[in-house]
């Protein structure tokens, strides 16, 4: 079933498929959290309001508009509000550069992506390998310029290598 | 570990996430229990209108002008899908196999290597540390890929498309260049660029992707007559240090000089140049840095490159092995493995 389906039966208050829904989209979402909060459980958390704001929201939903690039917004908009009022409960950047990671098989992917120090990385790397987004869409829903988000791709990966090879 | 690794490391990872098996059902509760719209949700939302799905747009119309207006639209359509649109799209699409001097195909293919050999080797090419026989294989790996591919030029396939790629679809251009060589080895490097003509002078501007990396490019070619000279430049990721590659047919059409410009300096400069003569083929470059010179002479065999060089006053030589992923440098008493 085609996303706009299942928008259009919960516009209609019709939440029998929205497991289906979820399990569709819910790795995009929480993916985009955690790229921003580096914690699992935040970002589990921000990803739960996410879609409950999807489904109070679901009748501005226009036609036209991509219901799935509107929930990634809202889970980059969240993650960044959290960030900018919890900065305290979440670990900086300058924290996180200092903290050994532990690699190995029991090693989850924010460990992978912790290893990256600034947040544009760690979102770029997450946007473009783990949920598949083109360079071109990556610029705009970071808002910056293409040449920024490819040179920024190609550092962050550089960086990843050094310390993965460091840990294993 | 290389950036395949990393990424199929990453994907691996992120597969394998299994969150609380509750969450929809959390979800649907909070949902059901919330009376009130949210005030701050306006603020979260906005910036979704980005992501538009393109070519649909919600008009309203009377119903009974419905039925007309939609059998005559959809006989346009289909006129237009069947017989004219694969006109279009053939003409727009139209695949163009180049000349390879036209599209820089050499220039991108002699960088190529070179940002390909040292992304992968990790190997800094100004600063060498390890012991001579080290130094000289990685030193020469990035050339001879390079040398075999010029004399062999009929063997650099260049293909130039009108670019329909949405990663870089604000470039007119998509040119794929590759080569595969004697051990079977292939080789492609694509850019995406902007052409433009003015007189005598073509310039590109674009981006090359080598191995999953992105970098910028800029290109010029002048035709003077009968001469024509050629520079194509691939920048470092800080945008302002570069490596060029140009080219004088005035001069010898088959000899290619490397630039590193770092700082706006040039720190180092190295020539390469190719012939075949009495039906063998050699290659001989010559690298200049901090003032000092040092030459290397190619002879190439069936499976086997054959080399001399001088170390201080000593006249060296060794014989390079081409396997498929590697290049085996083999000397009177040690052995180097370069991986292409």
């Amino acid at each position: 079933m085609r996303i706009e389906e299942y928008v259009n039966r919960f516009k209609q208050k019709d939440y029998a498929l929205f497991n289906e829904f979820y399990q569709l989209t819910y790795k995009k979402v929480y993916f985009t959290a955690l790229a921003i909060l580096k914690d699992k459980y935040l970002a589990e958390d921000i990803m739960q309001e996410c879609f409950v704001a999807f489904l109070e929201n679901i009748r501005s939903i226009k036609p036209e508009q991509n219901a799935l690039a509107y929930l990634v917004t809202i889970a980059r908009n969240k993650g960044i509000n959290y960030y900018n009022k919890n900065k305290r409960l979440v670990l900086g950047d300058d924290e996180m550069k200092n903290i050994p990671v532990a690699m190995g098989d029991s090693g989850g992917v924010e460990d992978i992506l912790n290893l990256l120090p600034e947040q544009t990385d760690r979102e770029i790397i997450t946007y473009h390998v783990v949920m598949g987004y083109k360079f071109k869409e990556i610029a705009k829903m970071i808002n910056k310029p293409l040449g920024t988000v490819l040179w920024r791709y190609n550092r962050a990966l550089k960086i990843l290598r050094e310390k993965v090879n460091h840990y294993e | 570990m290389n950036n395949g690794k990393i990424k199929k490391l990453l994907k691996q990872r992120a597969e394998s996430v299994q969150l609380n098996k509750e969450h929809p059902k959390q979800i649907l509760e909070k949902v059901n229990s919330i009376k009130h719209f949210s005030a701050d949700l306006q603020e979260e939302i906005t910036g979704a209108d980005i992501f538009r799905v393109q070519g649909q747009k919600s008009k309203k119309w009377g119903y009974k002008s419905i039925i007309p207006i939609f059998a005559g639209a959809l006989s346009l359509v289909l006129v237009f899908f069947t017989i004219i649109n694969p006109l279009i799209k053939q003409k727009q699409n139209s695949i163009t196999v180049a000349k390879a001097e036209e599209v820089f195909s050499k220039e991108m293919f002699a960088l190529g290597n070179l940002f390909s050999f040292q992304e992968e080797s990790g190997v800094n090419l100004l600063s060498f540390t390890q012991n001579e026989f080290e130094r000289v294989a990685e030193e020469c790996a990035y050339y001879l890929l390079t040398g075999d591919a010029f004399l062999q030029n009929e063997n650099i396939i260049t293909t130039v498309y009108n670019n329909e790629d949405e990663n870089f679809s604000e470039y007119q251009f998509k040119a794929v260049v590759s080569f595969t060589d004697l051990s079977g080895y292939k080789v492609e490097y694509v850019a995406y660029y902007d052409q433009k003509t003015a007189g005598a002078e073509t310039t590109i501007l674009g981006v090359i992707e080598i191995k999953g990396r992105f970098y910028q490019l800029s290109g010029k070619r002048i035709q003077k007559r009968k001469e024509i000279e050629s520079e194509l430049r691939v920048y470092f990721d800080n945008r302002k240090d570069y490596i060029s590659v140009s080219n004088e047919t005035e001069v010898n059409e088959n000899e290619f000089t490397y630039e590193w410009v770092l700082g706006g300096k040039v720190v180092r400069g190295v020539s390469l140049e190719t012939s075949t003569e009495k039906g063998l083929k050699q290659t001989e470059i010559e690298i200049t840095e901090n003032n000092k010179t040092q030459s290397y002479e190619f002879t190439y065999l069936n499976q086997t490159v054959e080399c001399e060089y001088e170390s201080g006053n000593v006249e060296e030589e060794f014989t390079v092995y081409l396997h498929d992923e590697y290049y085996l440098f083999v000397y009177s008493s040690y052995t180097v493995r370069v991986d292409k």
